[in-house]
């Protein structure tokens, strides 16, 4: 009986300890943030995204099956400032104790950050700042960087791992803005246009100026006048690019490129999937096309 | 003695686990406060109404929802409505979600009983006009079933993109006897499944069942068993169509002698079907049948059938729908409605569940 005891005591004191043997559970809230975890964790995590490539990230449908999903994981990756909403339903339904959750905006430099009152006069505003923050690469090491810090809590034994993968995650980055910096001289100063305010992380590493949204406000449908005055400024300032969201209604962006001649570029808000190299292969994707 | 042990030890628990042993300051941070107004216009030519045949502007029921954490643990949420017949609490819950073992979430208060896919939802929050005809014939409650009461659910373990829930409430029962005021408990029971097919279509389907005292005299009893299922298939980056249908079974024990008790068991049973297709990043459009056994006389089947197209500005903050109803009992004339609505809301919008 006393033997039966002390298994008993050493079985759940063991079980206590955080021993990874089998993966960590990472749960993305977008496959760029779970593209980037996969290179963190290389083959010592499994990660799930919630949101797809194509999804519009403000509004993902809570599936009872995602909550199920995060019920099982050990780590979920949240885009945070307002954006994601919907990732604190999945969280709370889950029931999980000891999901560790990692707001990935945390040390982001943010951008369009509104002054005085914010009110649904302003569209879908958020308080918190312009939420896009991945389309920057440069904020990839710091979404690594939080990544990093929760497998180093989860997963304590493996953290010089984590941390190896880290540096090399950094580097390749910044080599790799360097090369994208380069191919994207040419566009250096130049004026663009795009759909939602998705875009100005992206403009401003890249160093282009967003003369215009086909978005009046955030959020908002364009109308005739807005579009037949953003066509005019396309005229005036000879504007010949147009980002878009692959999730977005073509009409408006069709009408402004058969009035004004401007090229449309239409892109998912965020990488194919969660393969490690996917993060990368988005911005090459992006910037081959609008740099040819 | 255990009784004396059990109790303090439960209290114990909930305060450890709801995370108030100490004191802390209060106001910190503000609720999340929304409120949602839903206009609406109708023209029936329903002889039974005063106002048949003139179209009549209403501005229907006001919510107001306070929702916030109360702790890392928990919910608490507040709905007050306040329509033609005053202001009312339609909800008011604490729901523990966190900090209990095994999968288990608890709530505490009045709710609208998670019975099937529509009642749990507000009306505002369907794609269409008015709930389903059926619903109110065959469900406790006369606006909705909708109680006070304790409900535990499990989320039980499973593999894959299956998820199940089961879920137990424990009600006051006032749904089932709406004119009496002596209370007698009822219950609740759910399971809920849910899974993705294609990694992006989600179908639901789920069974409840409720039974209370419609009587609390001679204390006959209502029972209602349900069958759902809910899907949703994208068609392309804008548009999805959305399939939901619920089967309702009633057996009500009627008291026909009120002297003797004597009773006679009213079995009847309906449905509902609808599509909901969504068309245009905006615009949705679709059709809702329903048919039921009504309770005066279950040897009688009525019938309807609504279409409705609806148009959101930005989500759920301004939405206007119209709808064209025809009801067709099966005893009297045929009713034909034409409705408007205009809901807007104000304050955080909320996420959507599916």
């Amino acid at each position: 009986m006393k033997k039966l005891l002390i298994s008993l005591i050493t079985f759940i004191f063991i079980g206590s300890i955080p021993v990874f043997a089998a993966p960590v559970k990472i749960i993305a809230a977008l496959p760029d943030l779970g593209s980037i975890a996969s290179y963190i964790g290389g083959d010592k995590v499994d990660v799930i995204s919630i949101g797809k490539n194509n999804s519009n990230p403000h509004s993902i449908e809570v599936f009872p099956s995602y909550i199920v999903k995060v019920s099982r994981a050990d780590i979920y990756l949240k885009v945070g400032l307002s954006l994601d909403q919907w990732s604190n339903e999945l969280i709370d339904g889950s029931r999980n104790n000891k999901i560790l959750v990692v707001d990935c905006s945390h040390g982001i430099s943010v951008l369009e950050k509104p002054a005085g009152k914010i009110d649904a006069s302003l569209g879908d505003v958020h308080p918190e700042g312009n939420s896009h923050y991945w389309l920057d690469p440069s904020n990839g090491i710091i979404i690594a960087n939080n990544v990093l810090s929760a497998l180093e809590k989860v997963d304590p034994l493996n953290s010089s791992y984590y941390e190896k993968n880290y540096a090399n995650f950094k580097n390749e980055t910044e080599n790799r803005i360097t090369g994208w910096k380069s191919k994207m001289l040419k566009l250096s100063g130049k004026k663009i246009i795009s759909y939602h305010s998705s875009w100005v992380y992206f403009a401003s590493v890249f160093n282009l100026n967003i003369a215009g949204n086909v978005e009046p406000l955030p959020g908002i449908p364009p109308t005739g006048k807005h579009l037949s005055g953003l066509a005019n400024l396309i005229k005036r300032d000879s504007i010949s690019i147009l980002l878009q969201e692959s999730y977005f209604p073509d009409k408006a962006p069709e009408f402004l490129a058969n009035q004004t001649g401007i090229k449309i570029f239409k892109f998912a808000p965020s990488c194919s999937d969660i393969k490690r190299e996917s993060y990368f292969k988005h911005f090459d994707e992006i910037i081959d096309a609008i740099s040819r | 003695m255990v009784r004396i042990c059990t109790i303090p030890f439960i209290i114990l628990l909930f305060v450890s686990v709801l995370g108030i042993s100490n004191p802390v300051s209060a106001g910190v941070i503000n609720p999340d406060i929304s409120v949602i107004g839903q206009i609406i216009s109708k023209r029936t030519d329903d002889a039974a109404l005063e106002d048949a045949r003139i179209p009549t502007l209403d501005l229907g029921e006001t919510e107001l929802v306070f929702d916030s954490y109360l702790n890392p643990y928990s919910k608490g949420l507040f709905v007050l409505t306040a329509g033609n017949e005053g202001v009312e609490t339609e909800e008011a819950y604490i729901n523990i979600f966190k900090g209990l073992p095994g999968g288990l979430a608890l709530k505490g208060g009045k709710y609208r009983i998670g019975f099937g896919k529509l009642n749990p939802a507000h009306p505002h929050a369907y794609s269409f006009i008015e709930s389903p005809r059926v619903m109110l014939a065959m469900l406790p409650g006369e606006d909705g079933f909708n109680e006070v009461g304790v409900q535990a659910s499990v989320l039980l373990p499973t593999t894959g993109s299956w998820a199940s829930t089961i879920s137990a409430d424990v009600i006051k029962g006032s749904s089932f006897h709406p004119d009496e005021t002596k209370s007698s408990a009822g219950w609740v029971g759910r399971f809920s499944n849910s899974l993705l097919i294609n990694d992006t279509v989600p179908l639901d389907i789920g069974t409840s069942v409720t039974q209370g005292t419609n009587n609390a005299q001679w204390k006959t009893k209502t029972m209602v068993y349900g069958a759902d299922i809910k899907t949703k298939i994208p068609l392309s980056g804008l548009t999805n169509l959305t399939l939901q249908g619920e089967y309702f079974y009633n057996n009500s024990d009627v008291v026909f002698d009120s002297t003797t008790g004597d009773f006679d068991a009213n079995k009847r049973k309906g449905f509902y079907a609808f599509a909901d297709l969504k068309f245009w990043e905006r615009w949705n459009a679709g059709s809702i049948y329903d048919q039921y056994q009504p309770m005066e006389n279950k040897d009688l089947t009525n019938k309807t059938i609504k279409y409705f197209v609806g148009y959101s500005l930005l989500e759920e903050t301004t939405l206007f729908r119209l709808a064209y109803e025809k009801f067709m009992p099966e005893e009297s004339d045929t009713v034909h409605t034409l409705m408007f609505q205009m809901v807007f809301s104000m304050g955080p919008h909320k996420v959507h569940q599916f």
